[in-house]
């Protein structure tokens, strides 16, 4: 399966970026769904991604999940939130350049009525975040930067 | 570098501000809870309104900005600024900051307090500054921002309340 990263803020930001995973795996979902949104919720994710590459802390709008919870199992995933709409991703950091650039690489789009996370939504995550390829999607990214 | 989004049109710009506004609203509404049913018993106006305005609110008038804000005990404030970025490639700046530079200046009511304030920090000089995210904090660089004058923003602040809270979950 092949994996590619496509840029969707913060390509030169000197801090964090958000990125989509492409692939022709079915379980990524996340760009074709953002791209059937219309304009108004597409720009209100677009403001929610800009405040987590800002620094600003929103739990409302997006969080990811500490060694407390799930014991510490999903700590490098991350999501962001509009309505029912949940955009799951993973963080990753620029190891050898600037330690300091991380990047939200989203992976799934999922919908839910309560404020309870959906494990298996995590585990799907955590999963494909694992994969070598994607791994290695993510590196090209930082590489080509 | 391409355009920030919100310099595609003045809607666009506008709907952004309205979001700022909102996240605020939002914010505030964490602690202590307050739901959008309460917030409209509160206005007393219909929920449907209450959440029109929160999905929608790049059109919101002047007027129910202030209504929303006091609903909230929050006052409201309009921030006109200069930021070097005329042709807004970089985009808005979030209205939480000129608010934390507020707060981080002891929330001075008048220029008088903020002299005095100023005074006071070049006798002791600058709070040091520890956090990962310090650039949030830099003292100068925003206050000049806020002195000078261009694209707006809407700011409100609740002078019991607001602080950075930087509980770092997922976060750097």
């Amino acid at each position: 399966m092949k994996y590619e990263i496509e840029p969707v803020i913060g390509e030169y930001h000197p801090r964090r970026g958000v990125v989509f995973l492409l692939s022709s795996d079915g379980k990524i979902t996340a760009k074709a769904i953002f791209e059937d949104f219309d304009k108004k919720i597409k720009d209100t994710l677009i403001t929610r991604f800009e405040y987590w590459q800002s620094g600003k802390v929103h739990k409302k709008y997006f969080h990811g999940w500490d060694q407390s919870e799930y014991k510490g199992k999903y700590t490098n995933c991350f999501v962001f939130k509009l309505h029912t709409h949940r955009l799951y991703g993973f963080l990753r950091s620029r190891i050898k350049k600037h330690p300091s650039y991380q990047v939200c690489v989203l992976v799934l789009h999922s919908e839910k009525e309560d404020w309870e996370t959906y494990e298996p939504d995590l585990k799907k995550v955590e999963t494909i975040r694992s994969t070598l390829a994607v791994q290695k999607a993510v590196e090209d990214f930082f590489r080509g930067k | 570098m391409k355009p920030h989004w919100t310099s595609h049109s003045i809607k666009d710009f506008s709907f952004r501000v309205g979001l700022d506004f909102i996240a605020q609203l939002d914010k505030k509404m964490e602690y202590p809870p307050m739901s959008h049913s309460e917030l409209a018993t509160k206005l007393n106006v219909d929920k449907s309104r209450v959440s029109q305005v929160f999905n929608d609110p790049g059109k919101v008038k002047l007027e129910t900005i202030v209504k929303y804000s006091q609903a909230l005990n929050l006052k409201v404030a309009i921030v006109t600024y200069e930021d070097d970025d005329p042709e807004n490639l970089k985009g808005p700046i979030d209205p939480e900051i000129f608010r934390i530079c507020w707060e981080k200046a002891d929330k001075p009511r008048d220029f008088w307090a903020f002299e005095e304030h100023h005074e006071e920090e070049m006798k002791q000089g600058p709070e040091p500054i520890s956090t990962a995210d310090s650039r949030l904090y830099m003292y100068g660089e925003l206050t000049q921002q806020v002195a000078n004058v261009a694209p707006f923003t809407v700011g409100v602040g609740d002078e019991s309340q607001i602080r950075l809270q930087r509980n770092a979950v997922g976060q750097v």
